[in-house]
């Protein structure tokens, strides 16, 4: 019996500005982890997968990273996509900076 | 402290020009992320978790008010206005973009500074006592011989492919020293 498929979400850095970046239904990229396009059908995130891979100008580095439907959208499982949606640990730096002016 | 000679500083700005070429190269598609990024590694650029990071060179922790000031002045023009110093000397900036590390790279130049190989598996840099030349009870003051490492590494053959312990099939034999 096969094991059941754990949502993702398709994430890269943007070539230019290094930012951690998520691919959108509606094929934006997004800075925001909610607005990310959560795929439950695992044929289909291949296929998303490729779509961000051949975007070589635009990000770099892209991969699926496990997500689960959260109130707001897409929330991250694994630790190091939920820093990934904050920025550094040591300080208010990064994306979590605007929220700690 | 050291100063630039013109072969060094002739050096330095051919780097520069070389890395803008390849930057732009990497931006309209003609070098892969697969091509480019030892290339940038070579001039310190890492892709981060979260960023890019440039490492900058600090030759035994010692520095002009002129190159503190210009690295002030980068950060505050070109990225968040703060920069982290290393535990072997160096600085590093953790939120350049792609776009602006050519003149940044030039910005360096134009007092003496570089990124060369501070990424790798290099001598990343000479560090030294930051009481060097100040303690009373120094043996030695360790800068004059800081400065003839420093000298010999950057362009060394072999400088850009030391190794802290042995790989199979390496061409290059292990350096047990890590500076």
């Amino acid at each position: 019996m096969s094991r059941a498929f754990t949502p993702k979400v398709v994430t890269a850095n943007a070539l230019i500005e290094g930012d951690v970046v998520y691919l959108t239904a509606d094929d934006r990229w997004s800075r925001d982890h909610a607005e990310a396009e959560l795929i439950e059908d695992e044929a289909h995130a291949q296929l998303r997968l490729l779509k961000a891979e051949h975007q070589k100008n635009i990000v770099v580095g892209a991969y699926l990273a496990d997500a689960r439907r959260g109130p707001d959208g897409p929330e991250p499982i694994h630790f190091r996509e939920v820093f990934r949606t904050r920025g550094p640990s040591n300080y208010a730096h990064g994306k979590q900076e605007s929220r700690h002016v | 402290m050291y100063e630039y000679s013109d072969f060094d500083e002739a050096f330095v700005r051919t780097r520069n020009a070389q890395f803008r070429a390849q930057v732009e190269r990497r931006l309209s598609g003609a070098l892969t992320e697969d091509e480019f990024r030892p290339l940038r590694l070579m001039n310190g650029l890492y892709l981060q978790l979260h960023a890019y990071m440039l490492r900058i060179a600090i030759p035994y922790g010692t520095i002009s008010s002129a190159q503190m000031r210009q690295l002030a002045w980068i950060a505050e023009r070109w990225d968040k206005g703060y920069g982290h110093f290393t535990t072997r000397q160096n600085i590093q900036f953790n939120w350049p973009k792609l776009t602006d590390v050519p003149d940044i790279l030039e910005a360096l130049a134009d007092v003496g500074m570089h990124s060369i190989q501070t990424s790798g598996n290099t001598i990343r840099n000479v560090t030294a006592d930051h009481f060097a030349g100040a303690a009373v009870d120094e043996i030695e003051d360790p800068r004059p011989t800081a400065e003839l490492i420093r000298q010999c590494r950057p362009t060394m053959p072999n400088s850009s492919s030391c190794r802290a312990s042995s790989r199979s099939g390496s061409p290059v034999p292990p350096m047990t020293a890590r500076w």
